[in-house]
């Protein structure tokens, strides 16, 4: 694995408004924008496929411990779940509710694969991961041999495809305050699904009705298949969460099941089944009382874009990671301590590796840098390439 | 990895406007015949009044009042079909409720009930 800088192509900026990737120069506080044209990383064949075997074999593990505790029916209080919501984890996993994606984030050092936590509900950095690098790709020069580990385009249509028939009804929301960011992911997967033979339809999270029977759309026609780019634990807490229940005839994606693994409690259950496992780092529930020496990541279960995450280093809080936000809302309930895992930098940026599992298959990566130890809203898009 | 071109297709934006939930009232009509020509006549019922609707001249005027409905959404679902108010033949203050009525012909359709403000913040990760 090594960064690489190479001449930026022309009129990039035009053919990613084409695809609808017009959030590519979010800016960022240090004055850059989130799409880095001219950095890239360069892999090798075999280096792609043990992340590859990483991410499937990760995934089977999360699988496993989802179904471990649902056969146990015993949530341990560290998940913090609503009570609520447990009726309807369990019935979605019964059912074998089918997953469409999730996204593990790695740390990667070049031989050793750390997961540092899976994305398993509301992903984003699709468009660009799976359409703007594949363009990038096609179009660079000067590197002969090249080919990218991404078929996430095609296996999205096809997992539609395999999901549910030609012609069927699919409603794709997300929240009417939330970025554009999050709007071009959900249009993506939208337009995946339309290209799958699929009638899509968009509403705003905030325009759902309820009809005492039924979730419904703005023109009343009950909604049976639903993508949600909004967080599981938000809906249970708000007014309409009182109407998610296991005989309410709708299919959510992702279905509820992924809220044990969207969660980074998660981690402390893979930890304890399989210690040591050279493809986790060890993590624990926080407990203020522990004595924790050495460093340490203290993350909230349920948190995103790398927010709220502070160091700990022998047992003294050293305050937020550089690169992480802060929103209050994420210091509601609980958090794990993940031991630090040293990463090495490149041209003193830090990259996270992001591998994308459509269904149970991985099928493709991307790529997050920045100067700071955590990548949080702010880093920077690389694409990348693997060589043989 | 892959080897073909990839291709999108445009899915406009058609994002309505935002809603609340509202508040759950019923339309008072001063006869059958108005109700019966906002909504459908089997939806409009004989309301005891209170002395609000009472006036000096009729003490014994007997009310229609309409179905349930959101403040926001003066919709119904009725038969399996949703049914809108088509006029605004109602006097001029609804009655409120606190609960839908379970044994009503028609139910309320309520809108509002998702969503939070973050301010343009990602809610992926």
């Amino acid at each position: 694995m090594k960064r690489v800088i190479l001449p930026a192509r022309d009129d990039w900026q035009a053919q990613h408004r084409a695809i609808g990737f017009d959030y590519f120069d979010l800016a960022s506080r240090d004055g850059s924008m989130y799409w880095s044209e001219g950095v890239a990383y360069e892999f090798s064949l075999k280096e792609i496929e043990r992340l590859e075997d990483a991410s499937n074999e990760l995934h089977a593990m999360c699988l496993d411990v989802v179904a471990d505790l649902v056969k146990r029916g015993n949530y341990p209080d560290y998940f913090h779940l609503p009570r609520a919501a447990i009726a309807c984890i369990e019935d979605s996993w019964r059912k074998q509710s089918p997953m469409l994606y999730g996204r593990f984030d790695f740390a990667y050092d070049g031989q050793n694969i750390k997961m540092l936590e899976y994305n398993a509900d509301t992903p984003t950095g699709l468009l660009e991961a799976s359409v703007a690098q594949w363009h990038w790709l096609e179009q660079v020069a000067h590197i002969p041999n090249r080919n990218q580990f991404n078929s996430i385009h095609e296996a999205l249509i096809a997992r539609w495809q395999q999901l549910y028939v030609q012609g069927q009804h699919v409603h794709f929301t997300a929240c009417q305050t939330a970025g554009r960011e999050d709007w071009g992911n959900l249009e993506y997967l939208m337009d995946t699904a339309f290209q799958a033979g699929l009638n899509v339809h968009e509403l705003s999270i905030e325009n759902m009705g309820w009809d005492e029977r039924n979730f419904v759309d703005l023109a009343e026609q009950p909604i049976s298949h639903l993508f949600k780019l909004y967080p599981w634990e938000w809906l249970w807490q708000e007014e309409f969460g009182a109407f998610i229940r296991p005989d309410v005839d709708i299919d959510w994606i992702e279905p509820c099941w992924k809220m044990l693994l969207s969660n980074k409690a998660i981690l402390v259950e893979l930890w304890q089944r399989h210690p040591h496992h050279p493809l986790l780092a060890e993590t624990h529930v926080y407990d203020p009382k522990q004595n924790y020496q050495g460093k340490w990541a203290r993350k909230p279960i349920l948190s995103r874009e790398g927010a709220n995450i502070h160091i700990v280093q022998n047992n003294l809080d050293c305050g937020a990671a550089s690169g992480s936000f802060h929103f209050a809302e994420y210091d509601q309930a609980g958090y794990v301590m993940q031991r630090w895992v040293k990463t090495p930098l490149h041209d003193g940026m830090l990259p996270t590796l992001g591998l994308w599992m459509v269904g149970d298959e991985c099928h493709g990566m991307s790529l997050r840098e920045d100067v700071f130890d955590v990548i949080g809203n702010d880093a920077h898009f690389a694409a990348h390439y693997f060589v043989e | 990895m892959r080897s073909k071109t990839l291709t999108l297709v445009v899915v406009p934006v058609l994002l309505a406007a935002c809603s609340n939930s509202g508040r759950l009232q019923q339309d008072v009509y001063n006869d059958q015949y108005n109700c019966s020509q906002d909504w459908d006549r089997n939806l409009c019922q004989p309301y005891n009044s209170t002395s609000s609707y009472q006036t000096a001249s009729s003490n014994y005027q007997i009310f229609y009042i309409g179905p349930q409905y959101y403040s926001n959404n003066r919709k119904v679902k009725y038969l399996g079909r949703t049914l809108t108010a088509t006029g605004s033949r109602h006097i001029h203050q609804p009655v409120f409720s606190q609960q839908v009525f379970k044994q009503a012909k028609s139910k309320p359709i309520r809108r509002g009930g998702f969503g939070r403000s973050t301010g343009g913040s990602s809610f992926g990760g």
